[in-house]
């Protein structure tokens, strides 16, 4: 099961993403309790707070946004969760696809759904206009590499 | 529902007092925005009442002077944290405290003595401020009721005390709370970001004594490592063009309509977008010359403080209040106007 943290706005507005991809027995064992534990039908309908930061997570069908200040509990530690084993290439068997930063949905890149619909989350838009993961600054140690690279593509092994 | 020992009543008492401390906790007690709304209507209506006649411009703020509580959240993502230091307090050894404090006396500044407003709400609120919010925090931002800021990861970003425009920029969210508060999504959204960056700059230029032609016009200078190819995060007078970096991308900022990003993340774009009007505020400033905060910060300032704006207004409507404000101090035959609809009309908004 793939499993994305998207992060995004902040006062300097810039986008990250971690992204794992788990196997059993790890998923069954670790993640689904966490993530069964994770309120997806019931996410607050309130305005951010100005320059924090909104979340979009999304464990396999299963999607959500939220407002910083609402990344509490399970959702606090299925994103920390996920960050750490992409940024360290993997617990267990969780196949970490790595950080990446910059980038943003561009405007025109196909149909647009409203602004601040809180589902949805096209698998195509995902990706930053330019991926990249420097091993030695965001997240890895040097020498590491990031395994595996994502279906779509090799991610960068560093500058 | 709240809980109190004290009755409505007399919260509604207290809340209307010249002391602002006790005022201001009854006004929270009662339920802030409820007050805040009233008090603004109520200037709002006798402005409206005499639409010829507008609060003066120019110098003021003779008596006003801030109160400022500055906290330190010692790495944890708790809020307000351990108290630092206040108003009239020496310095202490942590800088960020320092730059907190002096950012904080500066914002305020600029709002009194360009404005003549009296702090964020316009009734002397405390200034609050956090500093040191959690762990690597690579962000500054305002609850509500106070500034909190992180130290960065050290990596990219250093302290977000480090750029006076970040104080400028949240303790103006703070103001718009008490104005406009226009909706943090999409264009309203950006607007309310826009604002805060015009303020931040208007700070960072009356604090330095920069003409329009002078200012750099960046937000955010200072914070980046310099391990990061970028001079700021973003950049009024060329936006798109702030930072350029192998690791954090470059500057998505759109200078005009042209280039407005449709985007669902960060509440619509808000960071985004806000370059349009950021662009068009600095067009402004550099087509009447001089000092940004006097003519064009004006101009925005009646904007924001004025009847014309709803909550969920957009770049149009902005515009159009902005050149309704200026033709209401200006007059309809003033270069301030013709400057006003000539930035906006620069940057794709107006036709």
């Amino acid at each position: 099961m793939r499993i994305d943290v998207r992060r995004t706005g902040g006062f300097a507005g810039l986008t990250t993403q971690w992204a794992v991809d788990v196997a059993q027995p790890e998923l069954g064992d670790v993640w689904m309790p966490l993530i069964d534990s994770c309120p997806w039908d019931d996410v607050p309908d309130d305005a951010n707070e100005p320059d924090r930061y909104v979340y979009s997570i999304s464990a396999g069908e299963r999607e959500v946004t939220l407002p910083e200040h609402h990344l509490t509990g399970p959702w606090r530690a299925l994103v920390d969760r996920t960050r750490d084993a992409a940024r360290t290439g993997g617990l267990g068997e969780a196949g970490a696809l790595g950080e990446t930063a910059g980038g943003f949905e561009a405007a025109g890149s196909g149909p647009q759904p409203p602004v601040g619909r809180d589902d949805d989350v096209d698998d195509d838009v995902l990706e930053p206009d330019r991926p990249v993961t420097d091993p030695s600054r965001w997240a890895t140690e040097p020498g590491q590499r990031l395994f595996p690279p994502p279906a779509d593509g090799p991610v960068e092994d560093g500058r | 529902m709240y809980c109190s020992f004290v009755p409505p009543y007399l919260l509604r008492r207290l809340s209307l007092l010249e002391d602002a401390p006790v005022a201001e906790a009854a006004q929270r007690a009662l339920g802030r925005d409820a007050l805040i709304r009233r008090r603004r209507n109520a200037v709002c209506a006798r402005i409206g009442e005499h639409p010829g006649i507008l609060p003066p411009a120019g110098p003021g703020g003779e008596g006003l002077h801030p109160t400022r509580r500055i906290s330190d959240a010692q790495h944890q993502e708790r809020l307000p944290g351990v108290r630092v230091r206040t108003e009239g307090e020496a310095e202490v050894q942590d800088p960020a405290v320092n730059e907190a404090y002096d950012g904080l006396g500066y914002t305020f500044d600029l709002y009194a003595q360009a404005y003549g407003r009296n702090s964020l709400d316009g009734a002397g609120e405390i200034l609050r401020a956090t500093v040191h919010y959690g762990e690597d925090y690579d962000n500054a931002f305002w609850n509500g009721t106070r500034m909190v800021f992180g130290d960065g990861d050290g990596k990219v970003f250093q302290r977000f005390t480090k750029s006076l425009s970040v104080v400028g920029h949240e303790l103006t969210h703070g103001v718009m709370q008490h104005t406009a508060n226009l909706v943090y999504q999409g264009q309203p959204g950006a607007l309310n970001e826009s604002v805060s960056d015009v303020f931040a700059a208007l700070v960072e230029q009356h604090r330095f004594g920069q003409t329009a032609e002078e200012a750099s016009w960046l937000i955010g200078a200072g914070l980046f490592t310099d391990q990061v190819n970028g001079s700021a995060l973003r950049s009024m007078k060329a936006p798109g063009t702030a930072y350029d970096d192998d690791v954090i991308g470059k500057d998505p900022q759109p200078a005009t309509m042209a280039g407005y990003v449709d985007t669902r993340g960060d509440n619509g774009g808000v960071h985004l977008n806000s370059g349009i009007p950021n662009h068009a505020f600095y067009r402004l400033a550099v087509l009447l010359g001089g000092n940004a905060w006097e003519r064009a910060g004006q101009i925005w300032y009646d904007t924001i403080t004025g009847t014309r704006l709803g909550r969920e207004s957009g770049f149009a409507a902005f515009a159009e209040a902005t050149a309704a404000a200026a033709e209401s101090r200006y007059g309809k035959d003033s270069e301030e106007l013709k400057a006003v609809t000539a930035a906006w009309t620069e940057v794709g908004v107006l036709e």
